[in-house]
């Protein structure tokens, strides 16, 4: 396997594209959090700063933190679909399997590098919470670790998801750009649309809104609205058998296909 | 000696179209054996199915008598039609992926290189390199893990003369090494010049396979001509060992069986009164037997 994944990490380094959407992950989680903390509210005729409006402990700086950075998951899914499709049109899949692989050795690197892209966007997010902890001398305690590994470990789960459904839809389409609009597509427009028509619990657990209730949303907590996402461990498990699911299209589709 | 490649039955249907319809073919160790067909005959098809990368929709095949395919593939190097490398990639990061997949250490991609001549342009990307380079480093690859068998698909299409004269030597050269060798072609010249033993596919179908340099082909030809042709005509049709009769060039040509006996024919067209002024006899050879085979015309 470690031959497979250095294979991968010779195709991902040597494009630029990854290169800038690693950068851009890195720079844009603290950015996006900073903007955030400087948002001014008006609270009782009073406008203050998000910071200093609300309290904040470490479960609502890691919340934000992971809320904000859910939004950059795309650049990590232009990552693997970019590098797929690179081998699709290229025919590096029929070369490979020519040359000895045998197809799911294929699928198989590929979700290790989206579970080290995904460990990587964990912990990322995790040093920019860390960094914003220390800066507002909120004091840790050790209950706050399972709160931290909680947290962390769905947003581990949500980056997964995604990149694991973007692997499945451009080996079905071949073509790394609309691959992204299907999906943005998808995900911004086709279900919130699906589920405002359709109400049902049903409609709570389709993908897109199964992977999104992986991540609290902070501002409806904070601000003390009525929550409408699914409870954490049912959106745990949803999201568990989507990629099951996704998994099992994945590798069904390009062990019955041909290259 | 050792089975290397057995296909037995193998058919392939795209949709409408029947690509491959019950092919088997065996190819042994040390064999250069040719796949000869026109285009779209199947040829192509039937390579990426023993290469594993198209599923065929009945029949089977088994590399080295064994069902482990994977293992088996990697003692395979391959020189496609269309080289498959990463066009961002260099040549020696294109060949770590193929060494990594083959499990065939670095330090072998400098001399794959400099056997190949691309070890100058190693530091260029594939996507500025010509088709004879392409096809080049497709030979380093092949080169890296010193294949017991060489699996080529029209190895020499796109290539200068130089570039097909260099194919053509290293395909004679690892034959001699005792390499077995499967060539996918549609040039006729190609393969008898480098190809022990052939195969022929026509629409898919396997219709003829022979030994290279052996008759392919129980028939002759035979050409003939006489002062008096009226006369000659009128024996040769009376001829029962005479097929095909036909007046091409001025010269009458028909088709024997290949013990016919030019001198005994000379002989009792003779006793007839009937002197021969042209006689020749047109050995078989893979063109004929390839048209003879593909229904086409000479």
């Amino acid at each position: 396997m470690i031959h497979l994944l250095y294979n991968e990490w010779i195709k991902a380094s040597h494009k630029i594209s990854t290169w800038l959407m690693l950068a851009l992950y890195i720079i844009l989680t603290p950015v996006i959090y900073f903007i955030f903390q400087n948002f001014t509210v008006n609270i009782q005729g009073d406008d203050l700063k998000v910071a200093e409006a609300f309290l904040f402990n470490i479960e609502s700086v890691w919340e934000i933190t992971t809320f904000f950075s859910s939004y950059l998951v795309w650049l990590f899914v232009f990552i693997i679909v970019s590098i797929t499709a690179d081998d699709l049109r290229h025919n590096i899949w029929k070369q490979h399997v020519i040359e000895g692989l045998n197809r799911n050795q294929l699928i198989t690197s590929k979700i290790v590098l989206i579970l080290i892209l995904a460990f990587f966007g964990s912990l990322i997010t995790g040093i920019v919470a860390c960094i914003t902890l220390l800066d507002s001398g909120v004091v840790f305690v050790m209950a706050d670790l399972k709160v931290i590994l909680d947290i962390s470990a769905r947003y581990f789960l949500y980056l997964t998801a995604i990149m694991i459904l973007s692997l499945l839809v451009v080996i079905l389409i071949k073509s790394s750009g609309l691959t992204i609009i299907m999906l943005l597509g998808w995900f911004w427009i086709a279900e919130p649309i699906i589920r405002w028509i359709d109400k049902s619990e049903f409609t709570q657990y389709l993908f897109a809104n199964s992977f999104n209730d992986l991540i609290t949303n902070p501002i409806s907590k904070l601000m003390e609205l009525p929550d409408f996402q699914l409870a954490s461990e049912h959106a745990i498990i949803a999201t568990v058998v989507w990629i099951g699911v996704i998994l099992g299209l994945t590798f069904l589709k390009v062990n019955k296909s041909d290259l | 000696m050792q089975t290397i490649l057995e296909i037995n039955n193998i058919s392939k249907q795209y949709r409408s179209v029947l690509a491959l319809n019950q092919v088997s073919l065996t190819v042994q160790q040390g064999m250069v054996f040719g796949v000869l067909g026109p285009n779209g005959s199947g040829k192509t098809t039937l390579l990426s199915i023993i290469l594993s990368s198209v599923f065929p929709t009945s029949g089977t095949y088994s590399w080295f008598g064994s069902h482990s395919e994977a293992e088996a593939r990697k003692k395979i190097g391959t020189l496609l039609e269309k080289p498959n490398f990463l066009p961002n990639l260099n040549a020696v990061n294109n060949l770590k992926m193929v060494a990594n997949v083959k499990g065939v250490p670095f330090d072998k991609i400098s001399d794959a290189l400099k056997k190949t001549g691309m070890y100058d342009r190693r530091l260029s990307k594939f996507s500025t390199y010509s088709l004879g380079m392409k096809q080049r480093l497709a030979l380093a690859a092949v080169l890296l893990s010193d294949p017991e068998v060489l699996v080529l698909d029209e190895p020499t299409n796109g290539l200068d003369p130089q570039g097909i004269v260099d194919i053509r030597n290293l395909i004679i050269d690892l034959s001699k090494s005792g390499k077995t060798i499967l060539l996918a072609s549609h040039m006729l010249d190609e393969v008898e010049k480098v190809c022990t033993h052939v195969a022929i596919l026509k629409s898919g179908k396997l219709v003829g396979s022979y030994e290279v340099g052996t008759t392919h082909d129980s028939s002759i030809k035979i050409e003939i001509g006489a002062s008096d042709m009226t006369v000659l005509g009128s024996y040769l049709k009376e001829l029962p060992e005479a097929k095909d009769l036909k007046k091409v060039n001025g010269y009458y040509l028909f088709t024997a069986h290949t013990d016919f006996d030019l001198a005994s024919l000379n002989k009792k067209l003779l006793e007839q009164g009937i002197a021969v002024n042209h006689l020749r006899k047109i050995m078989p050879n893979l063109e004929s037997a390839f048209l003879s085979a593909t229904g086409g015309t000479q």
